[in-house]
Formats: C-alpha cells, structure tokens, sequence
C-alpha cells in the first residue's frame, strides 16, 4: 500500500515538479551553450557572466519554490476536497503521512541535485568565458592574459584539494536536505494543526504555534550556518583539517534536527489519527 | 441478520456546538437505510464518521465489527456531497487510481459504465460540467463490490430524471447482501426504496424503524417526518 501511494503521490506532485527541474535544466543549457564559442566580444562576455550569475541566483529561488510547491500539495491532498479522496483510501493515517513525507523529501532532493549541477555548469561557464575571451580583451581583464590553471582559483575562495570540494559538496547538500527536511515538517505540522479542530477556530494561536517553531527553525538555521561557513565568511582556505574540525559540530545539528522533524512526524500523525475534522 | 454499523454513546461537537450527543444505535447489514432530518441535524456528521473523514468525536463506532480504520475503509464505499477528485485527471486515470487502491474496484464494470453515462475517458475532470462529475463519482463508488455504500446527499440538487437515473444506478449496482446508507431530503421519492428509516435531529436519533413497520402501522414517511419535525416558521 506504501508503494502505491507513493507511486501516486510521486505523479501527482512529479508533474508539477517536471517543470521546475525541466526549466533549471533548460536555463543551464542554454547558458552552456552561449558560452562556447571562441574570440568573444566585450558585451557577449558581460552578457554570458550576468546570466550565469542569475542562473545562480535561480537555482537559490528554485529550492524555495520547490518547499512552497511540496507543501502546497500536501496541504490539497490532506486538507482541500482532495482529502475526501486521500482518507478514504484503506491506509492509515501513518502510511498517508509517511508516503506525502517520502514523495517531498526525493522531490526536493531531485530539486537540490538539478541546482547543485546547474550552478556547478554556471561556475563552468564563466570560467570558460574567460578562457573564451578574444586575446586584446583577455590581456586587459587579465594580467599579463593568462588564465589561472584551475577555475576555482577565479573565485573569492580556494579549494586546496578537489576531494575537499567533493567532500564539502556533500556535507553542504546534506545539511540542506537535512534543513528542508525540517523547514518542511514544521510547515506540514503547522498545516494541519490549522485545519484541526478546535485550533483552526484560533487563529492567533496556529500564529503563535506557527511562531514558535519558525524561531526555532531560525536558531536552528543560524546556528548552522555559524557553524558551517565560518571560513567562507572569514574567506579562509577550505582544507581537509578545517572540514574535518566542521564534521562533528555539523553532524549534531544534523541529528537535533532530524530528531525535531521525527518528533514532528510523530505529532502531525497524531493530529490525523485523532483530531481529523474535513469541512 | 448481524449488523453492519454498531454505534456506542458517540458524540460530536463542533467547538461548543454539540450536533450529535450520546448516540447508539445498530443498523443491520443488507438493508438500504434511508438517513433523514433537517439542515444541520448531523447527518453528514455521523457519515463523515463512518467513513473516516472525521475522528475527533468521543464514543464507539464500528464497521462489520471493526473500529474505524484501514479495514473499514477497504469495505465502505463513500458518496461526499462534494466533487473530490484532482481536478487535472482525466476519467480514465480516475478509474485507474480506485482500481490501484480498491480490490473490490471493478474496472471492466467501470469502463462499460463510463461508456453508457456518455463520459469521454479522455476528458479531465476540471472540463467536466457538475453533472457528469458527479456521474463520475457516482460511477467509482458504484463500481466497487463494498459491504457498505455511505451515500450523502446524491440526490441533491438534481432534476427528476437525472435523479431516476442516479437511483437506476445505485439499486442496479449495488451488490448482493451489502447495506446502503443514503441521507436525502427526497423523502417521498425514496418511500418506495428504502427499507428502514432512520431520522436524526435535536443531537438524537428519534425514530429507526422499518418500513414494513410503519407502512403496517398505517404511516407514511412523508407524514412521519412532518410529525418527528414539525416546521416552526
């Protein structure tokens, strides 16, 4: 019955997400492709390095959405009329829950994975625009016209060893799943305790309620972020020492938010299982 | 003849409205139970309940013995007065997704019925008129070989055909032995249907009997109502 409803809710909610992650892919494609040709002129180069730095900006944009679009479903699957359909199913309300959570968290991690790869192609491309650039302009950009031997070394950071890149890489899109994954149970919790009676007649508690678990999702953000980017603040190196040290503090918050979303779950199946009220 | 619905001191509440108080009544499996009392009596209250739209009350209900759950979802097929369906399906993608879920769906049934309603598969949802999405509805409740059919309201709204048509399509369908719970307000159209009478209203169920019974007593529905619920204007 899990899989079925997950095949389903995959389909229900994929369809939609089919257009986001086609357009963060069509974006970075043609972006790549403007890229490419050789000898290229003043405004072709500012053109391509300003798209390339909107692309990166999107990809940003995307990830919201994407949690806006994930919750929007949820909350017509359970909460609309669609709700007559999902509770009617013979399911529990665990098995329900469970299948929205799963289809969210491949959704939203197929959303991460499309913008990781399209802003890596965008740090790419402007690295190829430079190296595309037409030697009159390449010598006035750059000292002496030569391009450094790696592209990383044109940004603000340096990365001393490609494992490290990998290896922050993975901690980074984890930690964000790990952050999404919470942002959403929050918001999947705060849904549903709005819908159920008697707290839907109060709108100024579901506020508070609604308030509470923001602020803790806030401390929570920016203790990781503290946590997590102080050399990209302080523009240090990146080393495996210094991402080693990051490891254990990151892990932690990792496992206190994983354990919040759990608690969460816990309580918003509660709220299906015994306080279910459709209009 | 065992009971299908068995219902033990439930109450509901909206807030500090009690709609249904104190509640408990049996209703015998195979029979077609017609469910009446006025606006805002709880009747879609007590079907939301026994179909699992609802489960903040207090009290004991259970379906074929069973307490509200999985299991009595699997043997209730349930007719809400509202259209449900994602408004993006097409009408075959409709009978798909009941025929994944519901052993007891029957496709084939739901293809031929699709065919003889003039409803083209091809055709989402949200480019259905109202009445051929509650032909839809109609049809995947229908389709299913449940022991129990909660039917709210489907008879509203409706002109005299399309509600001859719409009970046709309940009585030819509906399977051998199963028992259906039909709420309306068509009291002297469903007389000749109905096999109890249940009326519910002021938070009590205040009458439940058959029809045999009141017909021998000389009664009818139409008048019995009219007695339990006397219009104040």
């Amino acid at each position: 019955m899990l899989a079925k409803l997950i095949k389903h809710d995959l389909f229900q909610t994929g369809r939609v997400f089919i257009w986001l992650l086609g357009g963060s892919v069509v974006f970075g494609g043609v972006a790549t492709l403007l890229s490419v040709t050789k000898d290229i002129g003043m405004a072709q180069f500012a053109a391509g390095i300003l798209l390339n730095l909107l692309i990166i900006l999107l990809m940003a944009l995307m990830q919201v959405i994407g949690l806006i679009l994930v919750l929007y479903q949820t909350n017509r699957s359970f909460f609309s009329e669609q709700g007559y359909l999902t509770f009617s199913l013979p399911a529990s309300s665990t098995k329900l829950l469970l299948s929205r959570f799963v289809t969210n968290v491949l959704l939203l991690v197929a959303n991460t994975a499309v913008a990781a790869a399209v802003n890596f192609a965008a740090l790419f491309n402007i690295s190829r625009l430079f190296r595309n650039l037409g030697d009159e302009l390449k010598e006035a950009l750059l000292e002496g016209g030569e391009m450094p031997a790696s592209m990383t070394e044109l940004l603000p950071i340096s990365f001393t060893t490609f494992t490290g890149v990998l290896q922050f890489a993975a901690l980074l899109l984890t930690l964000l799943l790990v952050f999404f994954i919470l942002a959403m149970m929050i918001a999947i919790f705060v849904i549903t305790i709005s819908h159920v009676h008697p707290f839907s007649q109060k709108p100024g508690l579901c506020m508070a309620v609604f308030l509470l678990f923001a602020a803790v999702a806030a401390f929570l953000a920016v203790k990781w972020v503290s946590e997590a980017f102080p050399m990209m603040i302080e523009w240090k190196l990146f080393t495996i020492d210094t991402f080693s040290q990051s490891i254990p503090l990151n892990f932690t918050t990792a496992f206190v938010m994983l354990g919040i979303s759990a608690g969460l779950f816990a309580l918003t199946d509660w709220l299906l299982k015994k306080k279910i009220s459709l209009k | 003849m065992s009971d299908i619905i068995s219902i033990k001191n439930l109450t509901k509440s909206y807030g500090a409205q009690v709609v249904l108080e104190n509640i408990s009544l049996s209703l015998p499996a195979g029979r077609i139970i017609g469910l009446m009392g006025p606006n805002g009596s709880g009747k879609t209250s007590l079907m939301k309940i026994l179909a699992g739209m609802i489960n903040d009350y207090s009290g004991e209900v259970r379906i074929d013995g069973q307490p509200i759950g999985a299991y009595t979802k699997g043997i209730l097929a349930y007719l809400p007065d509202k259209s449900f369906l994602p408004s993006w399906m097409k009408a075959r993608q409709t009978i798909d997704y009941f025929a994944d879920f519901y052993e007891n769906f029957d496709s084939a049934k739901a293809r031929e019925m699709l065919a003889s309603f003039q409803l083209d598969p091809e055709q989402r949802v949200k480019a259905m008129s109202k009445g051929m999405q509650e032909k839809l509805l109609l049809l995947l409740v229908m389709c299913r070989s449940a022991k129990l059919y909660v039917l709210d309201e489907p008879l509203g709204g409706v002109d005299p055909s399309a509600r001859q048509f719409i009970m046709d399509t309940i009585l030819n369908h509906r399977p051998q032995g199963s028992a259906i719970l039909l709420s309306t307000h068509m009291i002297y159209d469903m007389e000749r249907v109905f096999d109890e009478a249940l009326m519910i209203g002021r938070r009590q169920v205040l009458l439940h009997d058959t029809i045999a019974h009141l017909e021998h007593e000389g009664k009818t529905l139409n008048k019995i109502f009219q007695e339990v619920f006397p219009y104040v204007g």
